[in-house]
């Protein structure tokens, strides 16, 4: 089953993802933030890793800024989950090397397709 | 899928109201002039998860205040507003406005859309006098008029900026009649640098109606200048189906900027041949799959008939292929292609190239070193994911610590039994036990630590009270606190709120000057307010100190008598004067503010202390400032005791008030009217307090000289207990006397001893005051 590192600062947002991924089936990993992202990616591999923008320690950005800078991760889909949608932010996203995002609110549906097209 | 999102309800109220909190504190912490980016960026970050939480849950109006708050704390994030008096009063007041929503939405009771909106209404308003435009207040206004949802929907979709530009006409149009897309999709070699798939977009495409995919071999380099992170195809496509410009484009969103994309809308639509498509998506497969990237299902075109379309071109004209890459390709076409047209019937050919190096792939396998393996493993186990702690009702800790209690009663029962037992094991079932009363004891610690908590949840509040009450009285207060994270008992800290309240109101209101009488006195305008908490011995000290006015012993003192809580011709000094304050129905303030006078005194602010086991007095400095000085037990489940034996009674000495136990002889004793049996005891003469009189109970003996006097200390004032003797020392639990039986003058609970009776835990306060009360009625 394809593994999916997912990276949020709220608990219940962490929560809500975990439930909706794992009941399609995902294997699921969850960090706080960027700083323990990291950690657990540098420690194991994922085929997909869904980061948060604003969080406290590292934000979204720059996890995916480092993500993309480890060779284990240079083609892995990195996607950010974010309720800013406007432009600016995707293109800070893009430039940081993030695949796409997810524009919240939480949508489990939208994410499960999202997933399941990325990971194809 | 469905999922019942109520489910984390819970969760979200939890955190959100502990994220407001973090939002009220670094607001107070915000420094008007220079404030700090990180601070701003917390707030915002507050604003911003609890807006997401409520649209994801569907809490719109929630979301819709927390819109515009967040546009707001925007601005003051990219430095395009500053923050003002006015901005952060606003910002409070949505602290305040959001913890009300989320309390009505948790209890399921309506929300005060009135104060909501009126709010938001203040945040549009500042927001639109930062855009300057005249005609600002009037869109405000009219965002106001128009419901909450249009002021969000105004700033909800900020227009797409991108690399590829294009006429939104024929996106807008709806797309209910049959049209032929021409898309130019040219992927720049980067594109898989962030992980996208080309594939993937060329499914999607698939999905929307019949796809027609040729590709353009052009730039693959020769075999030896293949670079395998690189992109080298390119496609040139076909859609023909009910699809819009926008459904395209979103299909190729993340691809923006990574390619050059060209959508145009064809006059004419002609059939597509479903086999080709089919066999041109299974040949892409088959070279994906060559290439070591995943497979995929075929994808299933779509047969439709194309009605002609409006001639209308939409799209921009894509630009010129920007590189130059060397034309010799892998595929069986020679240089001179400028385009391989792959057909039907050129399919086997990328599949008999089987030399060619593997294309970079999407999903590389997963190659990780044993070592990573079993790290990744512990990191699992180890529960990451969440943040290390556990929510546990107070019920179930109560319920533990109960059973640790009987525990320690069963123990302290075995030790007893242990201690008469004779014979070749005693030894041994004497190890155990002492080993049992250590684990105990540890055990115990675990439990009790489990329910202590930092000062600060209690200390949290004052910032924004202090602010508030000081604006309102026209007064200058600079709040500092130390020892926040001095942890207490929970149900300690649950009732030592109110009195500290009432302490900084009384010390904000009748304490600090106005600036110009503190600068008329000699002081900063600014007056100083402190809370400290810190442990000192088994206990906790709180104060509460000020540098204003301090208290006018004349001005008690006149009080006092004019209540006729003193005699008319009592003498009293400043410090006794100072106690005058605690005394019931006692309050010097000339009129009853809104602000500390509510009817409540410091009498009740003692009594509070007291239930809980603790004291407070009061430093008096006249002018210069008062500092109130609460001493808390650390827990109010468990206390270290001395037993004492008066007759054939046990009682319980609280350990931290004993000062010194000691044998005396009967001719240091003295008489002195009104104040019963003294003896001097360090250069002071301490009254003798003889329990089995006090509790009526037949002594062992009256004789001074045949029991010992146990000096204590209470409420500042020391006594000796005169009893028959001392027992051992033990931690004991206390049991309530009160909701058990009643409440008896002197005695602070019960407990149960090893052999099964009961001991009453003596409240030496209330002895003293007991003791004194007879000697004088003596």
């Amino acid at each position: 089953m394809p593994r999916i590192l997912t990276v949020d600062d709220s608990a219940a947002m962490r929560q809500m993802v975990r439930v909706t991924l794992t009941s399609a089936g995902y294997d699921v990993e969850q960090a706080k933030d960027g700083r323990e992202a990291l950690d657990i990616a540098n420690a194991s591999t994922f085929d997909l890793v869904i980061t948060d923008v604003n969080m406290p320690e590292m934000d979204g950005l720059t996890l995916v800024r480092h993500l993309r800078g480890m060779p284990s991760y240079r083609h892995t889909p990195l996607l950010v989950l974010t309720t800013e949608g406007s432009a600016e932010r995707k293109m800070q996203g893009r430039e940081a090397g993030a695949t796409g995002w997810l524009v919240k609110p939480f949508n489990p549906d939208r994410l499960l397709a999202t997933v399941a097209k990325v990971l194809k | 899928m469905t999922l019942d999102l109520t489910q984390f309800h819970d969760a979200f109220f939890e955190e959100s109201f502990e994220a407001l909190d973090m939002m009220e504190a670094s607001l107070l912490k915000l420094d008007l002039g220079a404030p700090d980016a990180e601070l701003i960026n917390t707030i915002f970050r507050v604003a911003h998860s609890i807006k997401g939480g409520s649209a994801t849950f569907g809490f719109s109006e929630i979301a819709s205040f927390t819109h515009s708050l967040e546009t707001l704390l925007d601005e003051l994030r990219a430095n395009r507003l500053q923050v003002t008096q006015a901005i952060s009063d606003l910002l409070l007041k949505s602290v305040d406005a959001m913890r009300d929503m989320l309390r009505a939405v948790q209890a399921k009771k309506p929300i005060d859309s009135q104060r909501v909106a009126d709010l938001q209404f203040d945040t549009e308003m500042i927001l639109a006098q930062r855009n300057g435009a005249a005609a600002a207040p009037a869109e405000a206004a009219a965002a106001q008029g128009t419901s909450t949802s249009a002021a969000q929907s105004a700033n909800a979709s900020p227009a797409e900026g991108g690399s590829s530009t294009t006429t939104q006409a024929a996106a807008s149009t709806p797309g209910t009649s049959e049209r032929r897309w021409k898309i130019s999709f040219r992927p720049y070699p980067e594109l898989f640098a962030r992980g996208n798939d080309p594939l993937r977009m060329l499914r999607e495409l698939a999905e929307l109606g019949t796809l027609n995919v040729e590709v353009d071999l052009d730039r693959l380099p020769s075999f030896d200048a293949l670079e395998t992170q690189n992109c080298y195809l390119a496609w040139n496509l076909e859609l023909s189906g009910a699809v819009d410009e926008a459904a395209i484009r979103q299909v190729f969103d993340w691809a923006e900027g990574d390619c050059d994309l060209s959508i145009t809308l064809e006059s004419t639509a002609p059939p597509a041949e479903d086999i080709t498509n089919y066999a041109l998506i299974a040949e892409f497969d088959a070279m994906q799959a060559a290439s070591g990237a995943p497979t995929h299902a075929p994808v299933a075109a779509n047969a439709a008939a194309p009605a002609a379309p409006p001639a209308e071109s939409a799209g921009a004209a894509p630009p010129p292929n920007a590189l130059d890459a060397s034309n010799a390709p892998a595929a069986p076409q020679a240089d001179t292609a400028a385009t391989a047209k792959v057909t039907a019937a050129a399919a086997p050919a990328p599949a008999e190239t089987p030399a060619r190096k593997p294309e970079p792939t999407v999903n590389p396998e997963p190659h990780h070193a044993p070592e990573r393996v079993s790290k990744s493993e512990a990191a699992a186990a180890s529960g990451i994911g969440d943040s290390g702690s556990i929510r546990v009702s107070v019920e179930k800790i109560d319920e533990l610590m109960n059973t640790v209690g009987e525990l320690v009663i069963t123990q302290s029962m075995l030790s007893q039994l242990g201690r008469n037992l004779e014979g070749p094991a005693a030894d041994q079932f004497r190890l155990g036990l002492a080993e049992l009363e250590r684990n105990m004891r540890e055990l115990q610690d675990s439990v009790m630590r489990v329910r202590m908590l930092p000062i600060s949840f209690v200390f949290s509040r004052f910032p924004r009270m202090v602010r508030d009450l000081a604006q309102r009285l026209g007064k200058q207060i600079e709040l500092v606190m130390t020892g926040e994270q001095t942890e207490l008992d929970k149900t300690v800290l649950e009732k030592i709120g109110d009195p500290l309240v009432h302490l900084v109101r009384n010390s904000i209101d009748h304490g600090i000057e106005k600036p110009e009488v503190r600068v008329a006195k000699g002081k900063s305008p600014t007056g100083h307010l402190r809370l400290d908490a810190c442990h000192r011995g088994g206990n906790i000290c709180v104060e509460v100190s000020d540098d204003g006015g301090g208290l006018d012993p004349a001005r008690i003192i006149a009080k006092a008598r004019a209540r006729g809580l003193i005699g008319p011709n009592e003498t009293v000094t400043d410090e006794q004067a100072c106690e005058l304050i605690f005394l019931p129905g006692f309050s010097t303030a000339e009129t009853t503010t809104d602000v500390s006078g509510r009817g409540v005194g410091l009498d009740v602010v003692r009594r509070n202390v007291k239930e809980l086991g603790g004291s407070i007095e009061v430093k008096n400095d006249p002018g210069r400032g008062a500092r109130f000085i609460i001493t808390l037990p650390l827990t109010l489940a468990i206390v270290d005791g001395q037993s004492i034996a008066v007759g054939k009674q046990n009682y319980i000495v609280p350990l931290i008030s004993i000062i010194e136990s000691l044998q005396i002889k009967q001719g240091s004793l003295n008489r002195i009217a009104g104040r019963g049996e003294v003896f001097a005891f360090r250069g002071d003469y301490v009254p003798v307090i003889r329990l089995h009189e006090l509790f009526n109970v037949e002594p062992r003996s009256r004789e001074l000289d045949e029991g010992l006097i146990v000096i204590v200390e209470g409420d500042g004032r020391r006594v000796g207990l005169f009893v028959d003797d001392l027992l051992g020392q033990q931690q004991v639990v206390i049991k309530s006397l009160e909701t058990n039986y009643g409440h008896i003058d002197g005695v602070s609970g019960a407990t149960i001893l090893g052999d099964g009776s009961v001991a009453l835990i003596l409240d030496l306060p209330g002895i003293i005051r007991r003791a004194s009360a007879g000697a004088r009625a003596n």
